[in-house]
């Protein structure tokens, strides 16, 4: 049962290397004959296309035809832009990177906000 | 071989290594004073640490040889002194303990490795993908990757001896926008300083440390602060550099974009006790402004 559908974040990735693929613009219907394995309903198809529209991943092309759509960004610039989130909002005392931001455990900015908590004398 | 001596160093020993693990995290978690001198603070850690596995080690060591001997007696034990049989089960506990520790230390460090070699591959595809400008300097690769992001990281080269083992020093482009130049050389110099003063090595030791301690309370704060104290010092080591205002300016200026607080107390930290200026390089029995100065 779990093994057929598929995961939320899994069907909107299908989606943008199905559009990096494509030439041109693509309907929600050539869309879904595109992924791979089972083909998905329209609707659920859509419904994912909108997420990823809202993300700013996907555009809406109106046309003749009806609507298209088409990635935003290539795919090159999607996968950079993912590892780049990937190392600046890791946790990085797991892995050696040694980050300007971001990298403090909660407890010990409570401990430093302490130390500096009365204001200095004037 | 005095066996009850021997006890008795068996038991200093792990009593040593027990008051080092229970004492360091009553004595350097409190306090002011590991604020201001978070160098002091991180090296009583890691003399707790290092005189603790030395103790564990050495206790484990003499129970060994303690346990040979009494195995190989070949005479009844006098009176107070341990029968080859329970020489045999010292061996036994002492070669188990030291096989488990063995394995764990390996296991958790083959662990770590394959960790760092994802974020090694990570940001080697990145550097890849977006550099757009690139310098080397010394043993280093100073590369800035175009992003909106502000992103400054820095990432040890593999240990000496590997070769083309370089540490690299990644800035996003981003973050030189946002910066001044003297802003943004207070965080390359920040980088810079996590490297030379072997900060990955400490939080690499810290982390594998904690990995095979899970349930020692010591080994999870010597974590846990060794994170908060090689910011402060690389944050003390780049102010003597560069001065403390440029980097309290980048610290607020990033912090406030990235929302991370721990940012603006650091810089609130370098402006209420800012580090001395950087001291004149030329030596100081003579130099060209003494001499004029004398010479009027």
């Amino acid at each position: 049962m779990t093994g057929r559908r598929r995961a939320r974040g899994e069907l909107e990735a299908a989606l943008l290397r199905a559009l990096w693929q494509g030439e041109e613009p693509l309907s929600a219907q050539e869309l879904a004959g595109r992924l791979p394995g089972t083909t998905p309903a329209v609707t659920t198809v859509l419904t994912a296309l909108e997420r990823l529209r809202v993300k700013g991943e996907v555009v809406r092309v109106g046309g003749a035809r009806g609507v298209r759509f088409a990635a935003a960004r290539s795919e090159s610039e999607f996968t950079g832009e993912a590892m780049l989130a990937t190392l600046a909002d890791s946790g990085d005392r797991t892995a050696a990177l040694l980050k300007f931001a971001g990298s403090l455990d909660p407890e010990d900015v409570a401990a430093l906000r302490r130390a500096l908590d009365p204001p200095p004398e004037a | 071989m005095d066996v009850g001596g021997s006890l008795l160093a068996v038991g200093l020993l792990l009593g040593h290594a027990g008051l080092m693990a229970g004492l360091a995290p009553v004595l350097l978690t409190r306090g002011r004073w590991r604020f201001r001198r978070p160098g002091l603070a991180l090296g009583l850690w890691h003399v707790a640490l290092h005189s603790g596995l030395a103790a564990a080690a050495a206790s484990l060591a003499v129970a060994m040889a303690l346990a040979a001997v009494l195995v190989e007696q070949q005479a009844p034990p006098p009176p107070g002194s341990l029968s080859p049989v329970q020489g045999m089960v010292l061996a036994w506990v002492a070669i188990t303990v030291a096989g488990v520790a063995a394995v764990v230390v390996s296991t958790q460090s083959h662990r770590i490795a394959c960790e760092e070699a994802r974020t090694r591959r990570l940001l080697g595809a990145l550097v890849a993908e977006r550099g757009i400008h690139r310098t080397v300097a010394d043993s280093m690769v100073i590369t800035v990757v175009e992003s909106e992001r502000a992103l400054a990281c820095a990432l040890p080269g593999r240990l000496p001896g590997g070769s083309g083992a370089r540490h690299r020093v990644v800035v996003s482009s981003g973050l030189a926008r946002a910066l001044t130049p003297a802003e943004l050389r207070a965080v390359m110099q920040h980088e810079l300083a996590h490297l030379r003063l072997h900060h990955p090595v400490l939080v690499r030791l810290a982390r594998l440390n904690a990995a095979c301690l899970p349930l020692l309370p010591g080994a999870r704060e010597l974590h846990r602060v060794t994170g908060l104290l090689v910011e402060l010092i690389a944050d003390d080591a780049a102010a003597r550099r560069c001065g403390s205002a440029p980097l309290a300016r980048a610290l607020t200026t990033i912090g406030t974009r990235e929302g991370d607080e721990s940012m603006l107390l650091r810089a609130e930290r370098l402006r209420r006790s800012p580090v001395p200026p950087p001291r004149p390089r030329r030596p100081l029995l003579w130099s060209p402004q003494r001499a004029t100065a004398a010479g009027r």
